[in-house]
This record gives structure tokens, sequence and C-alpha cells, in this order.
């Protein structure tokens, strides 16, 4: 195969290079497939939706494919180098696309792998009304949810912490709003994604789980668009559109807020209920020329919970006194970035992405009291805070250039510091004699690490129908006492098999040099983050894939995918309980160890059409073993459902009616419980657990349904505003789908009875939503 | 008024649907009723091994004890075969004692029962020779004037070591040891140690691990032309004694809903318990 490279490279090449936009909107069109149609070669849009084919002098039928847009097809004649942009239209209400010709199973060499835009995930509905894009891809196979109705994502046995989630290429930490009923990512602004459940391409790196990497729109070059959605959970409203008449500046922006606490008044002013969540983004881009693209982009995100009450009494020696007690939780995502692209020359592209990442968590208690007496006005004071945050400081740089027919080369490089505070607990106090107390624990644990990486991309096209993705990553962790370097191949091969189909194979390892100290049951917004030390080693995966690909009929494709995956410096809590202001507690709380995933999947996908959707079947295994943890014995990880069938479907009756369907099935997920109870050296009675994860809950099944009634559809009517309502009701069949355990003793006539009790969280939770778009 | 009580009761409802509990079949667990061995000894007296069965979770809760089994620790050659006390319902045998520094393994053979088994090395003997009472080494937060026992402890390097102390005082009027509470001066030793609920002081020696460390204890003062009497009691215990008592210090009996449950350490090869020991030194202040 080598050999037809080298034959092929020496041919005379001409560069066919440009991006691909949104003909309505004048979006970027990003994962785009551009395909010469005669030598069979492709290549995809970037980012940036820049693409680069380099094609022999003559004649050539480019077709461009790309989720929700018409194919397109067209006849150039090349013969020196030609810079070219693409304009895509959207498909049509129904997803109508004549021209689909099953392109993406033959020529995408990556497995694994889910990508789309907006259009794909708009119509799917999840709890409480709301489209989030994790509750999206939580009906894939290989992904379990956690606890119900939450955005975790767990990928093909790893932890929700171990998933690279990316806005805008920076990283986004927590499951997001309201615990993680609604995750960060604002749906209305969500361009497109990728989520890879197997090997990523090198340019991704940092985590040792899946990779999920959301681009948002920079704004639409025609005119003004925006959206007003209100369901049980919050407003949305989201804006795009250009600031100068030139279009040359782009905005996008969102508001998200929690809407029930405004309708309280504060009419009683002893107590008071504080619940609410928000955030916010904003975009600009600025687009000097058709080759330059400059944005800025900040989000913020922040949920408050807490009580505030106070309290007025006097005594009978006529003291007055006033109580003031507060008790708060927050926690908010701040995120900045800036990023400059550039078309350099007709094969060449570069891109420099910098900002900042923050995740802060705090919770403070404080009592104030003021006396009023014979002494005057006296006042004290009592205030604890604990808190715990991650900051990143990030510089990337991409490049991406053309070399032959046949190749494509990308490199750049990763430059994250990363700023921990894992918990830090500040006492103050002020007593009615003016003395003050101040204290601060936990201070010690604060660390710093850098994190550098250097990646490159090797992309071999032959004409054979292979492509070879072959890159690696030269990753380091300068952590506390201790600096690692590791190397990270990646190897994803694609070979066409007919005129449809494709064979993959994938391998790659990835590292993680952080760790967050989460419950085993899922990510908590307290969970602090620590960095991989002298005490602590960094997470690394393995993994390798193989999958067939297939089309069965136009725009309906099934995949097929085995994998299995190695884990290494996993942690897991071990029972034991410190004060996380302890001097590396985490080394106390938490063991490292080793684990395991495999498993198969088949998936059958049609993206767009009347009637759209994905059903999957995945078998997955995934353990874990630890040297301190269930006496050093191999035990399923807490997510371990071992069979997952999953089906959802959209399909657009009407221009008006819209409905929707999901339906899950899973294997319940293993708990601990105990198997009998006996005697301590000290006579006390206590439970034997004998295995962790030693109980499987009962089967988890869950059918949705809702829809959706366009009041005026744009065909129907010139209204420069559209109204929509909709209806979902999440788990139809109201059954208690449980993802904890607990035992319970009391005691009856004399005798202990104990019972084992499931958590479950939603049962038959009916919803409405109202949207506006125009 | 009714829209507080609205944003109350929709607070309320989603409480209740977050969490909503729901029996689970006690049958799906595999309930198997288990050999149950504890023994903490030490190297003063004959070492008791308690055998006795464990309790289905849906059972009675009755732990009954094995009579009809044999007990063995053996060292090297040397083979103790321990007796049944039907008096106080443990195996033991009077003439043998737990030696420092010596390695055991502990053979249960129960009818009917896999053959219960477990290890253990005893650490080797602390020496505290030196240790001393001052009658005044400052004052207190209150200002008082206090006193002070120095504890001189020759760490042995290499192995980690364990510590347990215990502090008494000779109570004249009585004519008795009187144990008293334990405070040391030192705030990083102070900090490094842990107390648990049965009342052990434990340290390990990672501040101090291989040298000879004085540890300072607050001790009465004002003995003026008396002869005050102390005794220290330190324990050196073997890891899994220290990580047995830290384990039952911080035993959840059910993780609940975010949390695995804390299980108590056991060491016991098919069974559940424990096989542990300790050497004792005392040393008295007179």
């Amino acid at each position: 195969m080598l050999c037809v490279f080298a034959l092929e490279v020496n041919a005379q090449v001409v560069a066919l290079s440009g991006h691909v936009w949104d003909a309505a909107s004048g979006e970027v069109v990003k994962g785009a497939l551009v395909t010469d149609s005669m030598s069979a070669l492709s290549t995809f849009t970037n980012s940036s939706a820049y693409y680069s084919l380099a094609v022999g002098s003559g004649k050539h039928e480019i077709t461009l494919t790309a989720d929700g847009y018409k194919t397109q097809k067209m006849l150039l004649k090349v013969y020196r180098a030609v810079e070219k942009d693409f304009y895509m239209e959207p498909l049509d209400w129904d997803g109508t696309d004549t021209l689909d010709v099953l392109y993406h199973a033959r020529f995408d060499y990556r497995s694994s792998h889910t990508s789309g835009r907006q259009s794909l995930i708009k119509e799917y509905q999840s709890i409480a009304s709301n489209q989030d894009l994790p509750k999206y891809l939580q009906n894939l196979p290989g992904v379990q949810m956690g606890v119900d109705g939450m955005a975790g994502l767990y990928v093909r046995g790893g932890n929700a912490d171990q998933n690279l989630q990316m806005m805008d290429g920076l990283p986004v930490y927590g499951l997001g709003r309201a615990f993680g009923f609604l995750s960060n990512y604002n749906h209305g602004l969500i361009r497109d994604f990728e989520f890879y459940r197997g090997v990523a391409p090198a340019r991704y790196g940092g985590r040792s789980g899946g990779v999920l990497d959301v681009s948002y729109k920079e704004g639409n070059t025609k005119t003004l668009k925006g959206n007003f959605e209100f369901n049980p959970l919050c407003f949305n409203l989201t804006l795009d559109g250009f600031l100068d008449p030139s279009k040359k500046t782009l905005m996008s922006m969102g508001v998200r807020r929690s809407w029930l606490d405004l309708l309280v008044s504060s009419s009683n002013q002893n107590q008071e209920l504080i619940a609410n969540f928000h955030d916010l983004n904003l975009k600009i881009t600025h687009r000097p020329d058709a080759k330059t693209s400059i944005s800025a982009w900040v989000y913020n995100g922040r949920d408050k919970y807490g009580v505030n009450l106070t309290e007025q009494y006097t005594d009978s020696f006529g003291s007055a006194t006033i109580d003031e007690f507060k008790l708060g939780y927050q926690y908010q995502n701040t995120l900045a970035g800036i990023s400059w692209a550039k078309m350099l020359n007709s094969s060449t592209q570069a891109k420099i992405t910098a900002g900042l990442s923050r995740y802060k968590f705090s919770n403070s208690l404080s009592l104030d009291r003021e006396v009023n007496d014979t002494n005057g006005l006296q006042k004290a004071r009592f205030k604890i805070d604990l808190f715990n945050s991650i900051t990143d400081y990030i510089v990337k740089t991409d490049f991406q250039k053309t070399i032959g027919t046949l190749s494509l080369f990308r490199f750049g490089s990763e430059h994250v510091m990363h700023q921990f505070v894992p918990g830090v607990e500040k006492l103050s106090s002020l007593n009615n004699s003016g003395q003050t107390r101040e204290e601060e624990a936990g201070k010690i644990n604060n660390q710093a690490a850098l994190e550098n990486t250097l990646y490159t991309e090797l992309e071999f096209h032959s004409s054979t129908g292979a492509t070879i993705n072959l890159g690696g990553r030269l990753w380091t962790f300068m952590g506390k006492g201790k600096t690692f370097v590791r190397l990270e191949p990646r190897l994803l091969i694609s070979q066409a098999v007919g005129q449809t189909d494709g064979l993959k194979f994938s391998l790659g390892s990835s590292n993680q040099g952080m760790h967050q100290i989460s419950s085993v049951t899922g990510t908590l917004p307290q969970n602090g983050w620590v960095g991989s030390s002298d005490q602590f080693k960094p997470m690394r995966n393995w993994q390798t894939t193989l999958g067939y690909y297939f089309p069965v009929a136009p725009g309906v494709e099934i995949n097929t995918d085995l994998y299995y995956k190695w884990f290494d410096g996993l942690s897991e809590q071990n029972g034991v309980q410190v004060e996380n202001t302890r001097t590396d507690f985490w080394t106390l709380v938490l063991e490292q160890g080793k684990g395991t995933s495999y498993g198969a999947e088949i998936m059958l996908v049609k993206k767009y059409g009347r009637v759209s959707g994905l059903a999957s079947y995945g078998y997955s295994n995934s353990s874990r073993v630890f040297e301190n943890i269930n006496f050093g014995k191999r035990f399923p990880f807490r997510w371990d459902r071992r069979h997952k069938l999953s089906a959802q479907m959209i399909y657009k009756h009407s221009k008006k009616m819209t409905y929707n369907f999901s339906f899950v099935f899973m294997s319940g997920n293993p708990v601990s419980l105990p198997s009998s109870v006996y005697l301590d050296a000290f006579g006390n009675k206590v439970f034997d657990y004998a295995e962790r994860n030693n109980y499987r809950l009962p089967n988890y099944v869950r059918f949705d349904a809702g829809f959706e009634r366009a009041v005026n559809p744009v065909q129907y009517s010139m209204d420069a505003v559209q109204q929509f309502w909709g209806v979902h009701i999440y788990n139809i069949n109201a059954r208690a789908n449980m993802y904890a355990g607990e035992v319970l003793t009391n005691m009856s006539s004399g005798q202990t009875v104990r019972a084992f009790n499931g958590r479950y969280s939603f049962v038959f939770l009916p919803s409405a939503y109202y949207k506006l778009k125009f | 008024m009714k829209k507080r009580r609205l944003f109350f009761s929709t607070i309320i409802f989603l409480g209740l649907v977050t969490s909503c509990t729901k029996k689970l079949p006690l049958g799906n667990i595999n309930s198997q009723i288990r050999l149950t061995v504890n023994m903490l000894g030490d190297n003063l007296q004959s070492p008791n091994v308690y055998v006795t069965l464990s309790s289905p979770i849906n059972g009675t809760d009755s732990f009954p004890p094995v009579p009809n089994a044999k007990a063995y620790i053996i060292s090297g050659t040397d083979t103790a075969k321990l007796a049944y006390d039907i008096f106080f319902k443990h195996y033991s045998l009077g003439t043998f004692k737990l030696q420092p520094s010596t390695d055991y393994d502990l053979i249960v053979d129960a009818p009917g029962y896999p053959l219960a088994t477990s290890t253990l090395s005893m650490p080797q003997i602390i020496d505290l020779t030196g240790t001393v009472f001052k009658d005044s080494i400052g004052i207190d937060n209150q200002g008082f004037p206090v006193g002070g026992v120095d504890i001189v402890l020759k760490d042995p390097g290499v192995v980690r070591n364990f510590y347990r102390f215990t502090f008494f005082t000779w109570n004249t009027s009585l004519s008795e040891w009187e144990e008293a509470s334990l405070d040391f001066v030192d705030a990083d030793i102070a900090n490094a140690a842990q107390r648990n609920q049965n009342g052990n002081v434990l340290l390990k020696d990672d501040l101090f691990n291989g040298s000879t460390q004085i540890i300072r204890l607050y001790a009465p003062f004002g003995f003026a032309g008396q002869n005050p009497k102390f005794k220290i009691l330190v324990d050196n215990l073997e890891s899994n004694y220290y990580y047995y008592l830290q384990s039952i210090e911080n035993y959840e009996p059910s993780g609940g809903i975010f949390q695995e449950p804390a299980q108590i350490l056991t060491n016991i090869n098919n069974g559940v318990g424990i096989f542990a020991g300790s050497t004792q030194t005392e040393f008295i202040i007179n």
C-alpha cells in the first residue's frame, strides 16, 4: 500500500482548497465531506470549515455531503491551485435529500464516532421538555447515563470525569446546571458537535475517556435570528446575527435562567429560599476576509441554592435580638477564549486558541447576631466558607497542510496550566467585644500543574479506498513532585469495501493528569479536582476497535463495533472519610487501580427524513481491580450495564406536527449491599459486604413520548415570528428505575428486620413547553 | 402567598421525586453464612480466638459460636493447638503467648466450612528507656503551669510502625492506676494522631520513622515535695491491627446514594474477621 502512495504522490498535483458555508445562514459547515468522485479521494472540513484536497490536474467531479445539508455534485476543471468556497443548502423540513450517495460509511475513517448539527438534536426531547446534547448522546450504545435524568456520560467503562468535553475548543467541567438536569451546552447555540466513544485522532487528548467537541454558532450573516423557549426548568433566549453592515463581524448569544424563583415575591423577609441558576454565552467573530477568522467568546453558568432565615425576639429583660442565619451552596463555570484562524495558502491553515476554563464550588454558612440592650448595640458573627476549584489556562495551536494528493498533515501543541484547589475551609468570627478570629485550612493542598502536549497526524488517502490516520501525542504532565512523560500513539484505519461499505480499525492510548474526587454514584457539584503527583499517578487507557459500517438504504446506515479497553490509574473511593482540608487527603480516600471494558455494539442511524432516529444494542462488560478494595478481587464497574437497547425516533407527520419517541432498556447497574451480618472483634454487629457491587438492581426500562406543534409554520405564513408548543412525557411506563441501593434495619416485635431499598427518581413526568422562533 | 405556596410545593415535589424508594428483593443476593474469626492479641496475654458464624442478611441475627472447630496458631515448626473454653466461648491455650518479631499462621478448621486461614507478623518491642516526668514545662492556654512527660521512643527503621498510646496516673488513695487524658504538646504530633471512639490514641511513625523521637505529653502539675507516679503504655500495632481499628472508626453500615459503604477490614481467608497482634511496652515513672 505504501508503494501505491509513493507512486501517486509523484503525480502532478494541484490543491483545491477553501471553505464550506451554510447557504442559508452563512455559518461555517464543519465536518462536510468533500470527495473527488473520480479518484475516490476525500477530506473533511475542519472546525473553521476549511478543506484542502490535492488532486491531479484535469476534470473532477466533486461531491459534497454534510449532515443536515443537501448533497451537491459539480464538475470542476482544475489545472492549477484553486481556492473554491462551497455553499450548502440545508435540508427541507422533511429532510429529503435526493442526491444522498451514502459516502460517509465508505470514507469516514473515524469509528465509534457521532457527529451532527443542531438540527439533529433540536427535536429530541428529554426530561422536562429540554433538548440537551448529552441526553441525546446517552442513547448511543456504549454510553451510560449514570443517575436517571442527569447529563453524565459514562463512555465504555469510563467515569464522567474522564471525558474531554469542550465548548469551542476549551474544556468545560461539571455536569452543568441544576445538578446536571441541563448540561453546560445551550442547545439553541450549538452549531455542530463531534462525539468519540472510541479512539479519537491525535488532535484530541488530555482525558482518558470519550471526547465531546461542541462548536457554537458564530452568527447569521443574512439576518438576525433568534429563539425563545420556555419550559418547566428555565427560559432560554438565543440570538445570532451580524453586528456591522459589511457583515464581517458576527455575534451569537444565549441566556438561560430558571424562572420558578422569580414568581416568588419577597414579602416575607424572615425566610428566603434561594434556588436558581443561569448561564450566559456570548461569542463575537470577525472575518476581515474570506481566509481569516477571529473569535472571542465567554460563558458563565452559575447555580445558587440556599436559605436565609431571620429571627427577631425580645427577652424579659428588654434585650432585643436579631439572628440571621444563611446557608448557601453555589457552583459556577466560567470560560473565556479567543481564537485566530487563517488560511495561510492554498494548502495550509493555522489556528491559535487561548483561553481559560474555571469551575468553582462554594458552600457557606453564617450566623449574625445583633443584640440591643442596656449596653447598646452589640454584634457578633460566625462564618464558615468551604470551596474548591479548578482553573485551566490554555494555549493551543493547530496547523493543517496538504501534502501531495494522498496525504494531509496536521500538527500542533497544547499547553495547559492547571490550578487545583481541592478544598479550602475558611472560618471567621467576630464577637461582641470586637475580637476577630480568622482561620484557613486546606490551602496546603493547592497545587499547580503544567500539561504540555505536541501532536501530529498524518492522514493518507489511497485510490484503493483506504484511509489511514496515523498520529501521536507526546504528553507531559508536570505535577507536584513528579513529571510524567508519555507517548500516545493513535491509529485509525478505514478500508472501503465495495462502493458503499467501510471496514474500520483503530488503536490508541490517552492519558489524564487530573482526577476528580467523585462519588461512586456520579459527579456531584462539590467534587473537587486534584493533579497527578508523586503520590498519585495519571490515568491512562488503551483502546482498540474494529467496526464495519454499511448503508442499508439512502440515508440509513448500520454501524457495528467491537472494542476492548484497558485502564490504569483509575481512582475509586475506598470508604475512608477524612476532612478535605488534611494534607493530600485524596490519597487516603481514593485508591488507584486498573480496569477493563469490552463490548459489541450495533447501531442503525437515520439522521434525516420524515422519520429519523437511531436504534442500537450494546453489550458491554466493565470491571475494575484495586489492590485495597474488595480484597484485591475484580468487581464490576458501578455503571456496568451489560445490555442496553435503545431506540429514538422523530416522526414529522406534517409541517405542523412532529412526534418524538424514545425507548431505553438497560440491565440494572450493580451496587454494594451486605450479604450477611457478623460480630467484629469487639462484639458489635457489622455487615459483611462480601464483594463490592455484588447486587444488580432491576432492569431499567423507560419509554418517553412527546410532540411539537407549530402554530404558524413558516411555509404557511409570512409572520416574522413562528410559534411552537409541545408536550413531553418522561417515563410514560411509570417504572421505578433504580440507580442506588441501601440496606435498612428496623426493629419489629423485638426482632431485627432488614430490607434493601432501591432509589429512583422520575416516574411519569409530564411537561410542556412554548417556543418562539424569529 | 399563593405564589409562595406554589414555589415551596414545587421544591418539595422535586425533592420527593428525587428521593423515591422501593423495596428490593433480598433473595437476589448471594447470602452465605461465613465463618467469623476474631483475635486481637498481644505479647503479654494468651491470645483468645473467637470463632462464630455470620448470620444471613435476612436471618435472625444469631451468631452461634463454633465449639467443634480445630484452631491452630503456627510459628515455624511450633504449633499451638487451642482448646475451646465453654465458659468464655473462645479458643485459647493458657501456656501460649505471642512473641515479638515473630510470624504466625492461623488455621481454623470447622466442620462444614472451608478452612479459614490468616497470618500475623508480630511487631518488635519498643524501647522507652529515658522517658521522664517534668514538673513544669510551661503554661497552658488558661495561663496555668503544666507538667509533662517526655516519652523517648526509639522507632525501629525499615518497617512502618503504628503506635497506640495509653497514659495512666497512680491514684494513691485507691492504690490503683487510673487512665488519664492524653494530649500531645507538639502540634505536628497532635495533628497526626488519630483518636477513635474507643478512646484509642493512634499514631503512625510518618514523622519520625527510624529515629529516636521525644514525644511530650501534658501531665499534671504541682507535685512539689511529693512523688508522682505515671505509667506509659505503648502498643506497637501490626499494620492490620491499626487499619482494623481505623476501619471500625470509619465504618458506615450503608453507603446510601452517593457513597460506597465503608467496610471493616477483614484478613481471614474463607471467612471474615481479624487476626492481628501488638507488642506492649510499659514504662513506669516513679
